[in-house]
């Protein structure tokens, strides 16, 4: 009997101490949260200078102009490097342009966009550059707030946060490219605005130039600047283009405009005001493109923020801009960023570095690979055509090579990014 | 309508159990006649999100009767669906303690029991979704057993079970949830069960 009550005691403890029989869930919920970035007007506005150079500490776009290389450090500013010798990059000063992300350089004078505002620079002396010129609200802004100001952007980051499960999620809801939230003072909708003797930019640029005329691209529109030689800038045109714009590339008349749906080639007859002359749809992906005037090539690439799963390299025959037409598709790893030079096809590969093909002949890309590095991660790539030499950018920093000889290329000089120290 | 993955596991079970009774090992282990396989077959009641009727399954070999006659050691194996309308289950690996008030020669015994053990969680259902890491499995419950033959009796219990399993949505996002990276669902089951089974 002993033994009985004995066990009968032991189990009805265990029994009350655990009496509730709900269950319970925590939701461990990691996603990207969008926080709103306010600037006061003051802030944003203080006159941008040349101040002493500073170490990379993230790879944005670059920019080449003249024996200078210009690197953005994404929101942060430019760093204007002396690449004179392209074995010896010297960083030479630090042009500190919040919320700055794209550039283009004409007749000595940097345009760079700084959140709402396009800001004009004098780089005729790089080490005391100047602003001259200042364009305010060139670009969409999401509101204003009296007390905190501008709403100039959104900022990811990744946000870790535990709640039952019964609740739907955290803060932060996501419908397409249309946030939302639960927090009255945060976002609504939207996404960053666009961020970029004419020099060369990469394949993923949102800012170029042609004939006097700044264009630039944002999620949805393509805006016209005029720009005189004193540095006033002046907003002539902007039109809707679609959704999801990620670049543009010019060339011989032409604007070549890279989305999430397609490419857009935009004549340019009336600079001032581009027209849209066909389309070239694919399935959702993002596609940089670049072109040698007959043939566009674009990259498409799959992933999170692409959407879409195509990784792949289509040939496109735009020998007739009204009518472009696919002449072949390649597979690819993530293929991002990538330029075209005298029939040499350079892809960033993501982190699995850069490759080179031979385009004489376009149904057989893929079985004229010249040359690949795998050993490091690229992103997008400028060519210097008189020098053979390819300017790459990676998550690590920035390769400088010599591709004199196409099959074996020689390391000029490698720049670190501090993050991946 | 019984998912044939469902009825996959309790074949594997089944054959399992069957094949350890056959290897004999109370013998090889030098426990004359101590050993035993036992199948059961167990019902629990939950609440709360999906909570309801549900079934789970165990098999468990006993190692032997030590310590005292009235003490026996087991292993097992047990599948456990905890919400049956998200396919969760968890599959653990158990050790219980048993304690019989009364010999093998009455026909009425009684006993308690306890066991813990470590499980992997997982959906049938749910694509995408994996076990995220070992949980804990911590049961007690008072069981009487009716004599039907020889080394064989019905046996009848109730315990309570708590288990921890955490599920990782590995699915990617999609649509509204492109920004999402990862959520990992982190449970606390309580249960009680009712089993009836057979002791052989």
């Amino acid at each position: 009997m002993k033994n009985a009550i004995f066990v009968l005691t032991v189990f009805y403890l265990f029994f009350s101490l655990n009496s509730c029989l709900k269950d319970t869930c925590e939701n461990v919920y990691t996603y990207q949260r969008f926080d709103p970035v306010y600037v006061k007007p003051e802030v944003l506005r203080q006159k941008v200078a040349a101040s002493v150079s500073k170490e990379l500490v993230t790879t944005g776009k670059i920019y080449v102009y003249g024996d200078y290389l210009l690197i953005n450090e994404p929101d942060l500013g430019i760093h204007v490097v002396d690449n004179k010798v392209p074995a010896n990059p010297k960083f030479i000063s630090f042009l500190k342009i919040p919320g700055n992300s794209d550039l283009a350089v004409r007749n000595g004078l940097l345009y760079a966009d700084s959140y709402v505002d396009l800001v004009v620079l004098d780089l005729k002396n790089p080490l005391d550059v100047k602003e001259i010129y200042r364009l305010e609200n060139a670009f969409p802004s999401y509101g204003k707030d009296e007390k905190l100001g501008l709403l100039v952007a959104y900022r990811a980051a990744g946000v870790t946060e535990t709640f039952p499960c019964a609740e739907n999620s955290g803060n932060t809801f996501f419908e397409g490219n249309v946030i939302w939230t639960r927090d009255n003072n945060s976002l609504t909708s939207g996404l960053k605005t666009p961020s970029g003797t004419v020099g060369i930019g990469g394949s993923t640029a949102r800012f170029t130039m042609n004939q006097g005329l700044l264009y630039t691209v944002s999620t949805s529109n393509l805006t016209a600047f005029k720009l005189e030689d004193n540095g006033v800038t002046k907003l002539v045109s902007t039109q809707n283009v679609g959704w999801n714009i990620e670049t543009i590339y010019p060339f011989e008349g032409l604007l070549l405009i890279g989305s999430q749906n397609g490419m857009y080639i935009y004549g340019i007859d009336n600079p001032e005001k581009p027209q849209l002359l066909s389309t070239f749809e694919h399935w959702r992906a993002c596609d940089p493109v670049v072109s040698d005037g007959k043939t566009a090539f674009v990259t498409l690439r799959g992933g999170t923020e692409c959407e879409g799963f195509l990784n792949q390299l289509d040939v496109i025959n735009i020998s007739d801009v009204r009518n472009p037409k696919l002449i072949k598709s390649y597979p690819m790893y993530h293929p991002i960023g990538l330029s075209i030079n005298q029939g040499l096809l350079f892809i960033c590969e993501d982190d699995r570095g850069i490759k080179l093909y031979d385009t004489k002949d376009l149904n057989a890309i893929d079985k004229n690979l010249i040359y690949q590095d795998k050993s490091f991660s690229a992103v997008d790539i400028i060519v210097l055509e008189e020098d053979k030499i390819a300017i790459i950018t990676g998550e690590e920093g920035i390769w400088q090579f010599s591709y004199k000889n196409p099959a074996k290329w020689e390391l000029l000089s490698n720049i670190k990014s501090k993050t991946n120290d | 309508m019984i998912k044939r993955g469902f009825l996959l596991k309790f074949f594997f079970l089944t054959v399992l159990t069957y094949s350890l009774k056959s290897q004999d090992l109370g013998h090889s282990l030098s426990l004359k006649n101590k050993g035993f396989v036992l199948g059961q077959f167990s019902m629990g009641y939950g609440y709360y999100l999906n909570g309801g009727a549900l079934l789970s399954t165990g098999f468990e070999y006993k190692m032997g009767k030590f310590l005292s006659p009235k003490w026996s050691l087991g292993g097992g194996i047990a599948y456990t669906q905890f919400k049956p309308l998200d396919g969760l289950y968890g599959i653990s690996l158990l050790s219980e303690l048993r304690y019989f008030l009364r010999d093998e020669t009455k026909n009425w015994r009684f006993s308690g029991v306890a066991d813990a053990g470590i499980g992997i969680g997982g959906s049938r259902i749910q694509t995408g979704w994996g076990s995220n890491g070992l949980g804990l499995r911590l049961y007690s419950g008072a069981s009487i057993h009716r004599k039907i033959q020889n080394n064989m009796s019905l046996m009848l219990e109730i315990g309570y079970l708590y288990q921890n399993l955490s599920y990782k949505d590995n699915t990617p996002g999609r649509g509204w949830q492109i920004f999402q990276t990862e959520s990992i669902l982190k449970y606390h089951f309580r249960r009680i069960q009712i089993k009836t089974g057979l002791f052989f």
